[in-house]
């Protein structure tokens, strides 16, 4: 029966379950724990697999983001607005203005900004997704107030982008500038 | 031993034979152990210069090969596979860049200069100022960096089904990201570089899929792009960016170690008469760009605060009528600290 179980996680993983079936296995994955850990094991293999290992992994990861759900005193969610899309009625994309450098890279490529809704009595201390689970491990990091950046306007946005541009055109290379231009190609308006 | 043998009167040159061979032994011992451990710190030694040979083979590779291959570029979840031909010859270096999945996207540089064409429209766009490579850094500047990286080997590996040499370049300090680089032994090019955050893990990677050396240069790559006038690709022409010797009023007061003014220039801001200040930090491999700019009350809104960025981080302050940002592939507490830093002594410089 467990067998039977395990295999249709692995199955619901690889994408092969459809419709009723991946249906009632998500329901059994979330009645049980132990199919849920299962479910952890296999994405650790297929990690270990795919040599994707991260230097630690912790087991207890997925229960604690879970704890700190349940123990969460209901804060408003950020919204998590790609800033590309408020540039749709521009006439040129930015990246086309002179200050755009070699390397729009960091820019263009990164700017996937956290606009935050700062009406009413939102504490600051919100961070962004990558940031938030290093805290949860306890990881010895430099003491750092973050407070989000106030982004609300295309303008400001678009300002910050020149200024990333304009930095990346005077960053150290190591060699060439194949990074600089892997950051530009790599670059997903959608992102 | 010695007990038994001391009674036995006859046996007593054995036993001071038996005593001075002990001896020997201790000595022998001694010298063994001396030379074990000079020959462990030679080793090392060995091992840092051999590290900074490979360093110096990488920076210079791309000088004197031609090649093309695949790679994949990862940065958080965003994975795109693109292709690279690489040439040197009597005309310098020229090389193209291309994306292999989604919209096509294409780089093609040249002297300094790069075509970048992307969703059906192209800009043309220059470097500016001093090379920053780390194949133009001096010994003595290469010592610097050593100061706030350690170097190490990470041992063989294998990229693009070719030998590598791994070489990590660790921060001794949290202000800056570390880098794990896969050189190919043959050649020296980096085929595979994992930027490293401040928890050791890789927040942007390159990763070569196949890559092969050319002989000889490929048709397509023969004649040097023809660029046009950079300056024509500009709408608004050319931009005036300037030098300056100072820091027109403004002063960094506190970076991380190791960190030097390296750069100052003034550039006109887009679509203004204005200029804005850019202060460039550095620490050698690690770059840190200050922005100082009158605000404009018509459109600007003033950035407070700490930002992620991809790779970037981002910190903005306002300090009087300016507005004051930092920004830099190095951790949050990086462009935290110099932004908290920044002071004005003589108001009104910047115009």
């Amino acid at each position: 029966m467990t067998e039977k179980l395990n295999e249709k996680v692995s199955a619901l993983m690889d994408g092969d379950l459809a419709g009723s079936d991946a249906q009632d296995v998500i329901h059994d994955l979330k009645q049980s724990a132990e199919l849920r850990q299962c479910w952890e094991r296999y994405h650790l293999i297929g990690d270990a697999l795919r040599n994707n290992l991260p230097p630690v992994v912790r087991h207890d990861l997925a229960s604690r983001i879970s704890a700190a759900i349940e123990a969460d005193t209901s804060q408003p969610l950020p919204t998590v607005v790609p800033f590309v899309s408020r540039q749709k009625n521009k006439p040129a994309p930015f990246f086309l203005k002179p200050l755009a450098g070699l390397a729009i890279a960091a820019s263009v490529a990164a700017v996937a900004v956290v606009s935050f809704d700062m009406g009413g009595d939102v504490a600051p201390a919100v961070q962004t997704m990558a940031a938030a689970p290093a805290q949860m491990q306890g990881v010895n990091r430099l003491p750092v107030s973050v407070t989000p950046l106030v982004v609300d306007e295309a303008a400001a946005q678009s300002r910050l982008n020149d200024y990333l541009v304009n930095h990346s055109q005077y960053s150290t290379v190591m060699q060439g500038e194949m990074l600089p231009s892997a950051r530009i190609v790599g670059y997903n308006p959608n992102e | 031993m010695s007990v038994s043998l001391s009674k036995l009167g006859r046996a007593r040159p054995l036993f001071f034979f038996v005593r001075w061979v002990s001896k020997a032994v201790a000595y022998l011992w001694g010298a063994v152990l001396l030379l074990v451990v000079s020959a462990s710190t030679a080793r090392a030694a060995d091992t840092a210069a051999e590290v900074r040979q490979w360093l110096d083979k990488m920076s210079h590779s791309s000088q004197k090969i031609n090649f093309e291959g695949t790679f994949v570029y990862r940065r958080g979840d965003q994975v795109t596979a693109m292709k690279i031909v690489h040439v040197a010859d009597e005309n310098g270096e020229r090389e193209k860049l291309s994306s292999l999945n989604g919209p096509v996207r294409e780089i093609i540089r040249e002297r300094g200069v790069a075509r970048i064409t992307m969703d059906k429209k192209s800009v043309v766009i220059e470097k500016r100022g001093a090379s920053r490579s780390l194949a133009s850094k001096t010994p003595e500047q290469i010592d610097q960096i050593e100061k706030f990286y350690s170097f190490s080997s990470g041992g063989e590996s294998r990229a693009a089904s070719r030998p590598v040499r791994v070489v990590n370049i660790v921060p001794r300090d949290a202000y800056r990201y570390g880098y794990r680089v896969s050189l190919d032994q043959q050649t020296g090019t980096m085929l595979q570089s994992d930027l490293l955050n401040e928890e050791g893990v890789p927040i942007e990677q390159v990763m070569f899929i196949t890559f092969d050396l050319l002989d000889k240069v490929p048709p397509t790559m023969r004649e040097p792009a023809r660029h046009g006038d950079p300056a024509s690709a500009h709408p608004d022409g050319p931009q005036v960016s300037q030098p300056l010797p100072g820091g027109e009023g403004w002063k960094v007061g506190k970076m991380p170690g190791g960190f030097i003014l390296a750069e100052h220039y003034r550039h006109q801001v887009p679509h203004s008469q204005a200029f804005m200040n850019h202060m460039v930090l550095s620490d050698g491999l690690a770059s840190v760009s200050v922005f100082i700019e009158k605000n404009n009350p018509h459109h600007a809104s003033p950035f407070v605060g700490v930002s992620r960025m991809g790779v970037a981080n981002a910190y903005g302050t306002r300090i009087n009528d300016y507005q004051v940002t930092v920004v830099g592939e190095v951790p949050v507490a990086t462009v935290e600290m110099i932004g908290k830093s920044i002071k004005h002594h003589s108001p009104g410089a910047v115009k």
